[in-house]
């Protein structure tokens, strides 16, 4: 019953904005901000240019059908930048926050270069690397890092001593510590990170796309704009957002499955 | 060696420990000390305790004797003295001495059955006996019903049933509690100590028990050792008396004997501290 209720809250806004949205760009609306809604396609061709993007079979152009070639071109950069973005971020995040020595020596470093963001390593990445797949790749790992890393070393630095002492004295050997004590109890937090750096990482593969790369979401907005197609703009805009809140419910889905019922440290 | 007794109490206290009890001793200590940098925290402590006994510390705050506890458990070292469990000299935690904390210290991402059943896999035990090792002691604490539950689904009274299963389970002679029943409320902390004083019986292990609460140790023990001392005094920790509890279990909390002695206790507990004699 509270469910039901939950929806038909929710469900009068979208169409409201959907309303205004078609009434606006009919009567050619002015709005502050030299906002032309002329220039913005009616919600009927964006939900034929979506259609048409995902099966083909209505416009018949370049982009018709080709939905499942550019998510994966995308989902598989922010995975590889991801991946190893945690493949770094977690262990150097356990030992930092088990070893005052390791944190000392590390920890300024990263203070100094976290506050560049991600979008000004973009200029150099280019011209290091290169145009391409692999630049994108970089810059997602640049965005997911810290992330983890941050979530990591916090989640290790507060595991109960209570816990370590109770390991202790019940014959836990010293070595062994790290996979019985600190791993499960900053498993939480790990994972926190790596949801946070996994919605990074989609903010930041579209602004990747957006140069020299021809498959991709933000490959596809930016060659649309570049055509004029406002359609399809709005239309690569939903399927970023659909795919990064596919990604974030596959991780919380994840993240229980992980931890059952446990709670949350 | 041993420190001077204060003179208030004089009809149950008991000997000194001496060399001859060592092997026969389940926890031994001779002139212990604990100092924290220039801070000396305790000095001087002597105290034997046999094999099947239940001895209670109490004591104000800051008497040293958690201190003393996790001295014997191995998670701080004395800085003077020596200190031996079953004959052995204690270098470091290890699971003949099973401690209960007062928050429990339960694994949080594992069930009852989970925690019950960690020390036992950590000796390499086969997966049939650890089986029936958690079974029999879910049962004993009266847990069965909960093995699959996690502890933040349990009370604290449970939570602390779960914890006594597992160093039991672990098969530690030694029991080292601290204050383990102090976040309980008052009906379950007399109903956990009932169940307790019944497993000790049944169980035949020693127990170090430490409490601020005079009666929980008159309840309790075989003996109480009264710690003064402490920042408070000026005066590093150590042990002020001991006294027997020579009343018959059950005890009646209610009875005039169970109240003489607690008054005992009191007074010992208030009684000024001596000057520790120095280590030697």
């Amino acid at each position: 019953m509270s469910r039901l209720r939950q929806v038909l809250l929710a469900l009068p806004l979208p169409f409201v904005l959907i309303g205004l949205w078609q009434v606006g760009v009919t009567q050619q609306w002015e709005l502050p901000l030299d906002i032309r809604m002329a220039n913005v396609p009616t919600p009927l061709a964006v939900l034929n240019r979506l259609r048409d993007f995902a099966f083909g079979g209505v416009i018949d152009d370049a982009f018709s059908g080709t939905f499942a070639t550019h998510l994966w071109a995308s989902a598989s950069r922010v995975l590889t930048g991801f991946t190893w973005a945690a493949l770094l971020a977690v262990p150097t995040g356990v030992a930092m926050g088990r070893s005052r020595l390791v944190s000392s020596a590390v920890e300024p470093t990263i203070s100094l270069l976290r506050p560049v963001p991600v979008t000004a390593w973009v200029p150099l990445v280019l011209i290091v690397i290169g145009l391409g797949s692999r630049a994108t790749v970089v810059l997602v790992f640049l965005a997911c890092v810290y992330p983890i890393l941050l979530n990591t070393i916090a989640g290790v630095k507060a595991v109960p001593p209570r816990l370590m002492e109770a390991a202790d004295m019940l014959g836990t050997k010293p070595v062994a510590r790290l996979w019985r004590v600190v791993l499960p109890a900053a498993l939480p937090s790990i994972l926190t990170g790596m949801r946070v750096a996994l919605g990074f990482g989609w903010v930041i593969v579209v602004v990747g796309e957006t140069v020299g790369v021809t498959t991709g979401f933000g490959s596809v907005i930016i060659e649309a704009q570049q055509t004029s197609k406002t359609d399809l703009i709005v239309a690569g805009m939903a399927f970023i957002g659909l795919a990064g809140f596919a990604t974030d419910k596959a991780m919380t889905g994840l993240i229980r499955v992980a931890l059952r019922d446990r709670p949350l440290l | 060696m041993g420190a001077p007794h204060s003179e208030t109490v004089v009809s149950t206290r008991v000997s000194e420990p001496s060399c001859a009890t060592t092997a026969l001793s389940a926890v031994y200590l001779d002139g212990v000390g604990k100092s924290y940098g220039a801070l000396e925290a305790l000095r001087s402590v002597s105290l034997s305790i046999s094999r099947g006994e239940f001895v209670c510390i109490v004591g104000a705050s800051g008497c040293g004797k958690s201190t003393l506890l996790r001295m014997i458990a191995g998670f701080e070292e004395p800085t003077t003295g020596t200190l031996m469990v079953d004959g052995q000299v204690v270098s470091g935690p290890g699971p003949d001495r099973g401690v209960v904390f007062q928050d429990y210290g339960l694994f949080p991402w594992l069930t009852v059955a989970g925690n019950i059943a960690y020390g036992p896999r950590r000796r390499g035990i086969g997966r049939a006996e650890v089986k029936a090792v958690v079974e029999r002691f879910c049962g004993v604490v009266g847990l069965a019903a909960f093995a699959d539950k996690y502890p933040h689904e349990l009370s604290g009274g449970m939570q602390q049933r779960v914890a006594i299963a597992r160093v039991l389970a672990n098969g530690s002679g030694v029991l080292l509690m601290d204050e383990p029943f102090g976040a309980l409320d008052a009906l379950t902390r007399s109903s956990m100590q009932a169940e307790l004083h019944q497993l000790w019986g049944e169980l035949n292990s020693t127990i170090l028990f430490v409490t601020h609460s005079v009666e929980e140790a008159v309840y309790l023990a075989d003996r109480v050792v009264v710690m003064t001392g402490g920042p408070r005094h000026d005066t590093p920790g150590h042990i002020g008396a001991t006294v027997a509890i020579d009343l018959k279990h059950p005890r009646d909390p209610t009875s005039a004997a169970f109240n003489a002695r607690k008054r005992e206790l009191l007074a010992a507990i208030e009684a000024e501290p001596t000057v520790a004699s120095t280590p030697g």
